[in-house]
């Protein structure tokens, strides 16, 4: 055989390979990067950093929950009838704003816009970094180029874990209920024991935080939202406070941080309050503090299980705890009030 | 940007070869060097632009010093004191760059001092590019033949062309730079295309699909090594020890390939070095264009094996502890560079009072031989692999910390990546096969097989070479997401 015929078979036969497996890829799409499931396949979502993408790109919603996973628990029929319409699954562990605003920039480009954003607000999105990701994604699909698809269509990862996935879940009739996508497996394992079990009470702490310098970034995060909010008018944005446990909060309290962290939580009310198109709500009421006060609800110091996510969404779809730009400050006095006086050493 | 990423597969080197033929076929000769040159200059660029600045700063001022100093007018002392600028820019940049961190630190722990540390990106392949105008330098102090006749578009070029740029081999500029004047290599050679299209697959499927495979066990023994015992410990070993040979020899026939494409021959850097029989025989088969390096400007100029025996054991040494150093700011590689420079005086003293290995050569003792030779770089990697001599020491502790084979099969799977498991869908019970089968390959391929620059050297091109040379390339692309780097560009 010639330098020649070999050269010519040889990028002929490559070229062929690689059209055949993009076909594949292309066909089952199990990422939903170019169309929703064809050929009657049921979508297969299991991984939310690579799959929210396509959802937001193809999908038909009305409303979407973005956030952490403080709102990873919450059940979709539940969303559903909580705003009303058809609603999908945003959220991605150990997210930022900065992570998010990868998510807004699809779907401030979706010609048909949602009706309503639901988002969770606490610490952790505050303090997170706001120019670079908090956690990896891949960014390759969260755009419209075509010239970073390679990643996707020749990738035995993705041939694995998502197209082989989707064909045989599909074939044995096995795909996993959406109404439960990304609900944590931990949720019935959640009480006070386990809870304890997850925290690590950090030494008491005299030195004082930066307060101007954490409320500079808590300004640039929620600046890097509020762009949003501006640019997509119509849609109406809904936040609330997650209730995190009273361990949290012990934490803070020894790490001398809860005054910084009083002031961050004014300025997000202050913030996100003064937009038209935004609901907040913010709870310190003796039921919710109740709540933060039993470790039994809690898997952590942070996540609570999915009957506390039912009664949020509950008292969201009652406007329970919504905060204006006139009465938010009194809310939050009542919640670092409480916090202030709460006995932490009975806890342990 | 890497050789084995989708844009240096389906976009730069395309356009680069398109563009480089395609001048040169217009007779634009001196373009398609700039071209050439802007490429390199652009595949270096791609990892941090900041890096452009260092090397193009580095190039253009060597070339100055070059051409003072090839002046006939300049005189000795100026050329002297040009050379000596030359040698302090150059080894000092090396120095800033790669090791004052490393030398502050250890000045700050010996006198408690708190000199602050800089923290500097190193600039990728600076080893490599330093050591490479060096050579440059010092021929044009000497004026050798033929230097003064370079451009400096010549120079640029020979210093800069990516295939060779990050991670060598350490070329010089005589094998080059004729090659890229030579007007018969201007024109697409079919022949050497295929050859090269060979190589560089052979390459890329070394470096993804068996060197990184083996990197994902070593990076979960590694990130414990006191909880390995004896087992692991050995697995660990011997799956460091391919992993690095799969990923130097597979960049290096990458390189070698994509020479080879554009009718350019790159020194041969890898001759089959565990196939050595001695540790001495080792160097000449490991980054050859390394110890030729060392030993023509370290070594001879030392004194070589000229002034007696114990004067060449001395220059050995240093050699050694230099290259130990070149490897890499930290204890482990001086140690590194150390212990086989211990084992190299050793080999040459027990071969001239004993004959053992020039004379007395037969079948036992190369056996032998050869088994004590491996074993020893195996136990050599183990120091260079580490985080530290202390992780190091730990390591070897656990050769005596019989816990059977727990963790053993948990361990073999993290060879069992995404390209593997698919053919796991297709093949009952390939996850439990495969690790072993991995592991018994590397050493047959290592130890057996003919080397990629043997295997190109009288290439014939097949029907059966035709289809899996496309097969290997398809598997390896798609197993470029989320692959390691180079080991090696570190250096």
């Amino acid at each position: 055989m010639s330098g020649k015929k070999f050269v010519r078979l040889s990028l002929i036969l490559t070229a062929v390979f690689l059209v055949l497996i993009a076909a594949v890829n292309i066909a089952i799409d199990p990422l939903f990067q170019y169309h929703k499931p064809w050929f009657g396949l049921e979508p297969v979502i299991t991984n939310e950093r690579y799959q929210n993408a396509g959802v937001i790109k193809h999908f038909d919603f009305d409303n979407a929950v973005l956030g952490t996973s403080l709102s990873e628990n919450f059940l979709i029929s539940e969303v559903n009838d909580t705003f009303g319409g058809n609603s999908v699954k945003l959220t991605m562990y150990g997210s930022s704003i900065y992570n998010m605003t990868y998510q807004l920039e699809l779907m401030k480009k979706r010609e048909v816009k949602p009706k309503v954003i639901m988002c969770d607000m606490s610490p952790a999105l505050f303090e997170a970094p706001n120019d670079t990701l908090k956690n990896p994604l891949p960014t390759f699909l969260y755009n419209y180029n075509p010239f970073d698809d390679g990643e996707y269509l020749w990738n035995f990862s993705i041939l694995n874990d998502f197209t082989y996935q989707t064909v045989m879940l599909n074939v044995n009739h096995s795909v996993p209920d959406y109404n439960t996508v990304f609900v944590s497996e931990e949720s019935k394992n959640f009480g006070r024991e386990k809870a304890l079990s997850h925290y690590s009470r950090p030494e008491v702490s005299s030195e004082m935080v930066d307060t101007e310098e954490y409320l500079a970034l808590v300004k640039k995060n929620l600046a890097l939202f509020t762009q949003y909010i501006e640019e997509m008018p119509d849609i109406e944005f809904v936040f609330f406070f997650a209730p995190v446990s009273m361990l949290y909060w012990d934490e803070q309290t020894r790490l001398n941080r809860v005054p910084t962290l009083k002031e961050a939580y004014l300025e997000a009310c202050k913030t996100l309050t003064s937009y038209q198109n935004v609901k907040v709500h913010f709870w310190a009421d003796e039921e919710m503090l109740a709540i933060m006060s039993d470790l039994d609800n809690y898997v952590d110091a942070c996540h609570y299980n999915g009957q506390i996510s039912s009664e949020l969404l509950r008292r969201i779809k009652e406007n329970i705890g919504l905060v204006t730009l006139q009465n938010y400050q009194e809310q939050v006095d009542i919640l670092f009030r409480y916090i202030r006086s709460f006995n932490f050493e009975g806890v342990f | 940007m890497l050789f084995n990423s989708y844009i240096f597969i389906f976009a730069f080197f395309p356009i680069v070869l398109l563009g480089y033929f395609g001048l040169n076929h217009f007779q634009k000769y001196t373009a398609a060097k700039i071209f050439l040159i802007i490429a390199s200059l652009y595949f270096y660029g791609y990892f941090n632009w900041w890096y452009l600045f260092i090397i193009v700063t580095s190039v253009v001022l060597n070339y100055c010093f070059s051409r003072i100093m090839l002046r006939g007018k300049t005189s000795k002392t100026v050329r002297k004191t040009i050379f000596i600028l030359a040698l302090i820019l150059n080894i000092g940049s090396l120095f800033y760059f790669k090791y004052y961190d490393f030398f502050i630190s250890n000045i700050n722990s010996l006198f408690q001092s708190d000199f602050p540390l800089l923290h500097l990106l190193l600039p990728l392949g600076i080893s490599f590019f330093t050591f490479q105008q060096l050579s440059y330098v010092i021929d044009s102090y000497k004026r050798e033949e033929n230097i003064a006749k370079y451009n400096f578009f010549d120079y640029a070029l020979f210093v800069t062309y990516f295939p060779q740029l990050i991670a060598g081999p350490i070329v010089t500029h005589d094998e080059m730079v004729p090659q890229f004047a030579d007007l018969s290599k201007k024109k697409f050679n079919a022949d050497n295309f295929a050859a090269g299209l060979y190589a560089f697959t052979f390459g890329l499927g070394k470096k993804v699909v068996i060197a990184d495979a083996f990197g994902l066990l070593v990076n979960q023994a590694f990130t414990d090594v006191s909880e390995l015992g004896t087992v692991n410990a050995v697995l660990a070993m011997l799956a460091y020890t391919f992993q690095i040979y799969f990923d130097f020899s597979g960049y290096c026939d990458m390189a070698t390939g994509i020479g080879k494409m554009m009718n350019i021959d790159i020194t041969m850097n890898f001759n089959s070095p565990y196939k050595a029989l001695t540790i001495v025989d080792f160097w000449k088969r490991w980054h050859i264009t390394l110890t030729r390096f060392f030993t023509k400007y370290i070594y001879i100029p030392l004194g070589g094996n000229r002034k007696g025996t114990v004067r060449t054991y001395v220059n050995i040494m240093i050699v050694f502890l230099v290259s130990g150093i070149w490897h890499g700011a930290n204890w482990t590689f001086i140690m590194w560079g150390v212990v086989h420079g211990i084992a190299n005086v050793l080999t040459r003293i027990l071969d001239k009072t004993t004959g053992v290995f020039s004379k007395r050569q037969n079948k036992a003792i190369n056996v032998t031989s050869w088994f004590l030779t491996f074993v020893f770089v195996n136990l050599a990697w183990v120091i260079f692999r580490a985080d530290s001599l202390a992780d190091a020491w730990t390591f070897f502790t656990q050769f005596f910390h019989f816990t059977g084979f727990s963790q053993t099969m948990e361990l073999l799977q993290t060879v069992y990546t995404s390209g593997f498991q698919f053919l796991g869908h297709l093949i009952p019970k390939f996850s439990v096969i495969m690790p072993i089968a991995l592991f018994a390959f590397a050493f047959f391929a290592s130890k057996f097989m003919k080397n990629t620059n043997q295997r190109i050297a009288n290439f014939k091109p097949s029907m059966t070479k035709a289809i899996l040379t496309p097969c290997m390339l398809v598997w390896c692309i798609m197993s470029f997401a989320g692959v390691s780097t180079f080991l090696y560009w570190n250096f």
